[in-house]
C-alpha cells in the first residue's frame, strides 16, 4: 500500500515524518534492519532518490545508522530516540496550542479540557 | 553535474505548425524527470527526436555528449505510446530480439518480471491483450540497463491497478546512475516519483525545476501548479 | 550486427515464405501426377476406340492443368516478392519502425540486411520454381515411362554438346560467372528500386502509402528505363556495337564479352544509387508517424 502524502510539503520531509513515527511508536524496533532504499521506495511508491534523501535526514537526526555490511538499521541509542520523541511531542503540543488559541481558548481553558479527558462520543474532534 | 541530455535551440516544424519552438534543455544524470504538458504540447515530438525517430528542423541534440545516432541508441531505452512488437513474435522471440541487439539487456530480470505477470513464454503477441502487450513492452524497456529511459505516456489510458504496477516497475528497476524522462499529462499519479519536472506548453519549455522546490517555495503540489499554469 | 539483423529478418520472412515454397513444390507434384494420369487415361481411351470427344476433353483438361500450373508458379513468384516488400514496409514504415529505428545499428546495415535477405529469398524462390518445372517436364509429360526421356536427353545434350561447342567461341566458365554476377547485380538493383519506391511512397503519402509506393515504382521504373536506354546506347555506340545483328556466334560472343558487361556496370550503378537514396532519406528525413 502506497503511503499517503499531502500536497503542500516536500515529499522527503513527509517520509522523514512517517519513518520517524514508525520508529517512535515501535513499528520499526530499535536495532531493526531497514529494507533497502529501493524496497522502501517501492513500498512508499516514491522516487528512490527521494527515499535516499529522507534516510540521510533520519541519519542526521540520529534515528538511523548505516553500517558497511548490514545496511541501514534503526538506532539502538535510546537517548536519540527519546530526544526525537521529545521534540516531536513539543512540536505537536505547540501546534495544538496554536490551534486552540486560534479557536479563542485560553491556556487555562485548554488545560481544564485536557484534564476532563478524552472527548465523549458524539462530540466531533476538529481535524486540521 | 554531468548531463545525460543536452538540447540546444531545438525546433521541429510539421508543415505550418511548430511542434517544438527553440527548446533549450539540460538533463542531469541520475534523476527521474517528468515531461509534463497537455496533449499536443510537443512531448512525443521531443522524445521521438531524442530517440532518433524524427529529424529536427533545427537545433542540436546530444545524448551523453554524442549526437543522436547508432551510439546514442545503445544508451537509450525508449517506450513509445504504441505497441510496436510484431504480431507474430512470441514472448521468447521478443526477449531474444532484445538480447541480440542490446548489450545492456538483462534477460534474467525480464524473465522474472514476465513470470510475475503470468505471461507464458510461447504466447504470440497477437494472442495477448492490449494491456498485457503494453506491460510486456514496459518489461522489455525496463530490463535494459540504459543510461537514459524515455517513457512516452506509460500510464495513459490504463486502470489504477495497472498504473501502480507500471510505477512499481519503473521505481523497482531504476538505478540511480540512470535518468528517466517520463512524459505524461497525469501529474497527480507520477509526481511522487519525480525529482524534477519540465512544463511544456505549445512547444516551449515554460518551467524546469525540482518537485521539492515547488512544494517548499510555493507550498503546493505539482498537480496544483500544473492546473494553474495550464488553466484553459 | 548485420548477422543478427539478417537472422531476425530471415526468421520473419521464413514464417510466410517457407510454407509458400513448400506449397509450390507440393502443388507442382500434385499437378504433375494429375497430368500424367490424364494423359494415360486419354491414351487408354484412344486405344480402346473410345469416343473422340472424351479424348479431346481429357487432353483439354491436361492442357488447362499445365497452364494453371504456369500461372500458379508465376503468381507464387509475385507473392514471394510482395511478401518481401511487405516485410520491408512493416519494418520501416509501420509501427514496427519504432523498434527498427531505435536499434543501435547503422542505417547501412538496416538496409543491407533487408536487401540480402530479400535477394536470398528471391533466389530460393527461383530455385524452387526451376525444380518444380523440371519435375513437371521430366515426369509430367510422358506416358511411355515414368520419366520423359526426351527431356532428360535434352538436358544431357546441353552439357555434352552445347557447352563444348560454345567453348570454341567463348570462355564458358567466365561467361557463367559473368552471367551470375550480372544477374545478382540486376536483382540487387531491382530490389533496391522497389525498396526505394516504398520509402518514397511512405514519404509523400500520409494515408495510402501502399498505393503511393506502387505509383512511385512505376514512375521510378520509367526513369530507370530512360537511364538504361541512354546508357546502353552510349556504350554500344562507343564500343561500335550499334549495328550488331546477332547473326553469327562471333557476334553474340562479342556482345557477351563487351556490352553484357556494361549491364553489370549499369546495375551496380543503379543499386548504389538507390542504396544511397534510401540511406539519405532514413538519415536526414526520417519522420516516423
Amino acid at each position: 500500500m502506497a503511503w499517503q502524502f499531502n500536497s503542500n510539503r516536500p515529499i522527503y520531509q513527509q517520509i522523514v515524518d512517517e519513518i520517524e513515527m514508525r520508529i517512535l511508536n515501535g513499528t520499526y524496533e530499535m536495532g531493526m534492519r531497514l529494507p533497502s532504499v529501493r524496497d522502501l521506495a517501492v513500498m512508499a511508491a516514491v522516487n528512490p532518490n527521494t527515499m535516499q534523501r529522507a534516510l540521510a535526514e533520519l541519519e542526521e537526526m540520529g534515528l538511523v545508522t548505516t553500517q558497511r555490511n548490514t545496511g541501514r538499521t534503526v538506532t539502538t541509542d535510546e537517548t536519540s530516540v527519546s530526544r526525537a520523541r521529545d521534540s516531536k511531542a513539543d512540536l505537536l503540543v505547540e501546534t495544538f496550542m496554536m490551534q486552540m488559541k486560534a479557536l479563542g481558548l485560553s491556556r487555562k481553558e485548554v488545560l481544564d479540557r485536557l484534564a476532563k479527558g478524552e472527548p465523549k462520543e458524539g462530540e466531533h474532534a476538529v481535524n486540521s | 553535474m554531468q548531463s545525460i541530455l543536452e538540447v540546444r535551440a531545438l525546433s521541429k516544424r510539421y508543415g505550418s505548425t511548430l511542434a517544438l519552438n527553440n527548446v533549450d534543455l539540460t538533463l542531469p544524470k541520475g534523476k527521474i524527470i517528468g515531461l509534463l504538458g497537455p496533449n499536443g504540447s510537443g512531448k512525443t515530438t521531443l522524445l521521438k527526436i531524442v530517440a532518433g525517430l524524427l529529424t529536427p528542423t533545427n537545433g542540436i541534440v546530444l545524448v551523453d555528449n554524442q549526437p543522436v545516432g547508432e551510439g546514442t541508441k545503445a544508451l537509450i531505452s525508449y517506450l513509445p505510446e504504441r505497441t510496436y512488437l510484431p504480431d507474430w513474435m512470441t514472448v521468447d522471440d521478443c526477449l531474444d530480439y532484445f538480447a541480440d541487439f542490446y548489450a545492456d539487456f538483462d534477460m534474467a530480470r525480464a524473465r522474472e518480471m514476465l513470470t510475475r505477470l503470468n505471461v507464458p513464454a510461447n504466447k504470440r503477441m497477437k494472442q495477448l491483450s492490449k494491456g498485457t502487450r503494453e506491460k510486456m513492452q514496459l518489461v522489455l524497456v525496463m530490463s535494459r540497463r540504459a543510461k537514459l529511459y524515455l517513457l512516452d505516456e506509460p500510464i495513459g489510458g490504463v486502470d489504477p491497478a495497472t498504473r501502480d504496477y507500471i510505477l512499481d516497475t519503473i521505481i523497482g528497476n531504476y538505478d540511480n546512475e540512470a535518468t528517466i524522462l517520463i512524459s505524461t499529462h497525469l501529474i497527480a499519479d507520477v509526481e511522487k516519483v519525480l525529482d524534477e519536472f519540465l512544463f511544456l506548453k505549445e512547444g516551449v519549455i515554460t518551467m524546469h525545476d525540482t518537485t521539492d522546490n515547488v512544494r517548499e517555495t510555493q507550498g503546493k503540489s505539482l498537480d496544483e501548479l500544473f492546473r494553474e499554469v495550464f488553466r484553459c | 550486427m548485420l548477422k543478427k539483423l539478417m537472422k531476425h529478418d530471415f526468421r520473419a520472412l521464413s514464417r510466410t515464405l517457407f510454407p509458400l515454397q513448400i506449397g509450390i513444390l507440393g502443388g507442382g507434384l500434385v499437378a504433375t501426377l494429375l497430368t500424367v494420369l490424364t494423359i494415360r487415361i486419354g491414351e487408354n481411351t484412344a486405344r480402346s476406340d473410345g469416343s473422340a470427344l472424351l479424348r479431346a476433353l481429357i487432353m483439354g483438361v491436361s492442357a488447362t492443368m499445365s497452364v494453371l500450373i504456369g500461372i500458379a508458379i508465376m503468381a507464387s513468384a509475385l507473392v514471394t516478392l510482395l511478401l518481401i516488400c511487405y516485410h520491408f514496409y512493416r519494418s520501416f514504415m509501420g509501427d514496427e519502425g519504432y523498434l527498427t529505428f531505435t536499434l543501435p545499428v547503422s542505417t547501412d546495415k538496416l538496409i543491407l540486411s533487408k536487401l540480402f535477405t530479400g535477394m536470398i529469398w528471391t533466389l530460393i524462390n527461383a530455385v524452387v520454381i526451376v525444380v518444380t518445372l523440371l519435375i513437371f517436364s521430366v515426369f509430367g509429360t510422358t506416358s511411355n515411362s515414368i520419366a520423359n526421356m526426351d527431356v532428360l536427353k535434352a538436358i544431357r545434350m546441353f552439357f555434352t554438346d552445347v557447352l563444348p561447342q560454345a567453348a570454341q567461341y567463348v570462355n564458358v566458365p567466365l561467361m557463367i560467372i559473368e552471367t551470375i554476377v550480372i544477374g545478382i547485380l540486376g536483382l540487387a538493383a531491382q530490389m533496391l528500386e522497389i525498396y526505394f519506391a516504398i520509402v518514397v511512397g511512405g514519404q509523400v503519402a500520409k494515408k495510402h502509402k501502399v498505393l503511393a509506393a506502387i505509383g512511385m515504382y512505376l514512375l521510378i521504373n520509367m526513369g530507370v528505363g530512360i537511364i538504361t536506354t541512354t546508357f546502353m546506347s552510349i556504350v554500344t555506340f562507343g564500343e561500335g556495337l550499334a549495328n550488331i545483328a546477332f547473326d553469327t556466334v562471333q557476334e553474340v560472343s562479342r556482345f557477351m564479352t563487351s556490352a553484357f558487361g556494361w549491364y553489370g556496370v549499369l546495375f551496380a550503378g543503379l543499386a548504389v544509387l538507390f542504396f544511397f537514396l534510401i540511406r539519405s532519406i532514413f538519415k536526414k528525413n526520417l519522420n516516423l508517424q
